[in-house]
């Protein structure tokens, strides 16, 4: 941990290191954000949706009603999502961003509905979890736009890992748990508006778009009988809204 | 041979896009021409089909080499036509993953596929400080989708290929190297199905490809008669 640690910052040292040439043609900024992400993880699809619950696209499947059951929709995820941005700002009109966020599934994502077992309809209970964390790099152009304002376009790639985790319980009885880890290289877009209060401190909002699958993993959760499969789907937006702060003023 | 056809076809086009515009580009406005080259995920959107055979390979295969969704270069030519708060932007590109394979037990199966994109935009750009702009546009787009999957025990090939119309909308920035010069940034996401395709090799099967995804692109740019 220390030694990582120390790496971290040795790098954070290394991208810092501009500023100290004040007439340099670089500028640094950091940003702190906060924002959401809907439809986190996509349909959350996995095998066994498909094989005992007769759902081929996950959540968006799954939702069912039968008479005399208690069902309540099941919604996709609606994530949170909180990270810190390294903004290296070139010759006045190119950046360099490199990011590091943390998101998790804050709404949706559990319900009842009904399915099959073999002819007799059974109430079956979903959960359905989703969290993780992302580096993303991306490399576009800034833009200022009159006095107080810039907007920084650019694209780029991320690592990703994520964790995926569901359960299905049925009075049958039947339980099925499963837990997918594993991490994948979404391409990342981000549109990023910067209304500064003074020359060194600006209000952002930043929209993100990441398109990335993984290829499919293995549950890794034991103890329930059953091996369940499923890939991470990382593709989606992220609404953001933070607070920037530029070393060198505008 | 179809292919021959489409590419001979789409490349006079464009050079008499360019050799028109280029001819009347000196009375109002600007004209550019540029090369993007990027980044696209999954061309012809086989992640359907690939995470179902990586799922079925998993879950009957004891010794799986899954399929990749594939990442794939991107290469590309653009002209735009600016005047006041418009833009007009006719590209091409093309695109095609390196290799797509992936094995279960004694079953191997390799993906060929490339898609060539001819999207022409209508878009409102900003002018913001010297040459940089900010642009919003949206139209149509022109595809030709090509999709072999070959399969070793059994054996078996499928091949469909078809022109597919679509539509886009993108999204840019551009910042100036030089008075004439220019770098830009673009995300272009495209849409478009086509109706069913007749597999070539055995004439009855049939499929749909997608050309749904995202271009993420770089470019070099040109201004000319200023």
């Amino acid at each position: 941990m220390y030694y990582k640690l120390r790496k971290i910052l040795f790098m954070a040292a290394i991208a810092l290191a501009p500023i100290a040439v004040y007439a340099s043609p670089f500028n640094q900024a950091i940003s702190f954000y906060a924002g959401y992400i809907p439809s986190l993880g996509d349909n959350l699809y996995s095998y066994e949706q498909q094989n005992t619950f007769g759902s081929t696209n996950g959540v968006d499947g799954i939702n069912r009603s039968f008479s005399g059951f208690n069902t309540s929709h099941i919604h996709r995820l609606i994530g949170a999502t909180a990270g810190i941005n390294v903004k290296i700002v070139m010759y006045d009109f190119f950046a360099l961003r490199i990011g590091a966020n943390y998101f998790k599934n804050v709404w949706g994502g559990k319900g009842k509905t009904v399915y099959d077992d073999g002819g007799t309809t059974r109430l079956l209970e979903c959960t359905y979890r989703y969290d993780g964390f992302d580096i993303p790099v991306t490399f576009g152009i800034v833009i200022p736009f009159y006095k107080d304002m810039k907007i920084t376009f650019s694209c780029g790639i991320a690592y990703a890992w994520g964790r995926y985790r569901n359960k299905f319980e049925s009075d049958a009885p039947l339980l099925y748990r499963g837990e997918f880890k594993g991490h994948d290289y979404p391409l990342v877009l981000n549109v990023e508006g910067e209304y500064f209060m003074d020359e060194k401190v600006a209000i952002a909002t930043s929209l993100s778009y990441y398109r990335g699958t993984t290829t499919v993993i293995k549950d890794s959760k034991q103890g329930d009988g059953n091996t369940d499969y499923a890939p991470l789907d990382f593709t989606g937006y992220r609404f953001l809204l933070g607070i920037s702060y530029y070393f060198k003023p505008i | 041979m179809k292919t021959v056809h489409h590419t001979i076809i789409i490349t006079i086009a464009l050079l008499l896009f360019i050799f028109i515009a280029h001819e009347h580009a000196f009375a109002i406005g600007e004209f550019s021409i540029g090369l993007n080259a990027g980044l696209t995920h999954d061309p012809n959107h086989l992640e359907p089909a690939i995470t179902q055979w990586n799922t079925q390979s998993k879950t009957t295969a004891s010794d799986v080499d899954q399929i990749s969704i594939p990442y794939s270069f991107v290469w590309g030519i653009n002209v735009r036509y600016q005047f006041n708060y418009f833009l007009f932007r006719i590209g091409a590109h093309f695109t095609s993953p390196y290799s797509v394979r992936g094995e279960a037990d004694s079953t191997r199966v390799k993906i060929s596929t490339y898609q060539f994109g001819l999207p022409a935009t209508v878009g409102l750009i900003m002018p913001l400080k010297q040459r940089a702009y900010f642009f919003l546009g949206a139209g149509l787009t022109y595809n030709y989708a090509y999709l072999e999957i070959k399969q070793t025990n059994p054996d078996s090939k499928v091949r469909y290929a078809d022109s597919i119309p679509g539509f886009h909308y993108i999204m840019g920035a551009e910042a100036p190297l030089t008075s004439k010069i220019t770098l830009s940034v673009e995300w272009m996401h495209q849409e478009g199905r086509s109706i069913p395709i007749k597999d070539e090799v055995s004439g009855t099967d049939k499929r749909t490809i997608s050309v749904k995804g995202d271009f993420l692109l770089f470019g070099v740019n040109y201004y000319i008669g200023m």
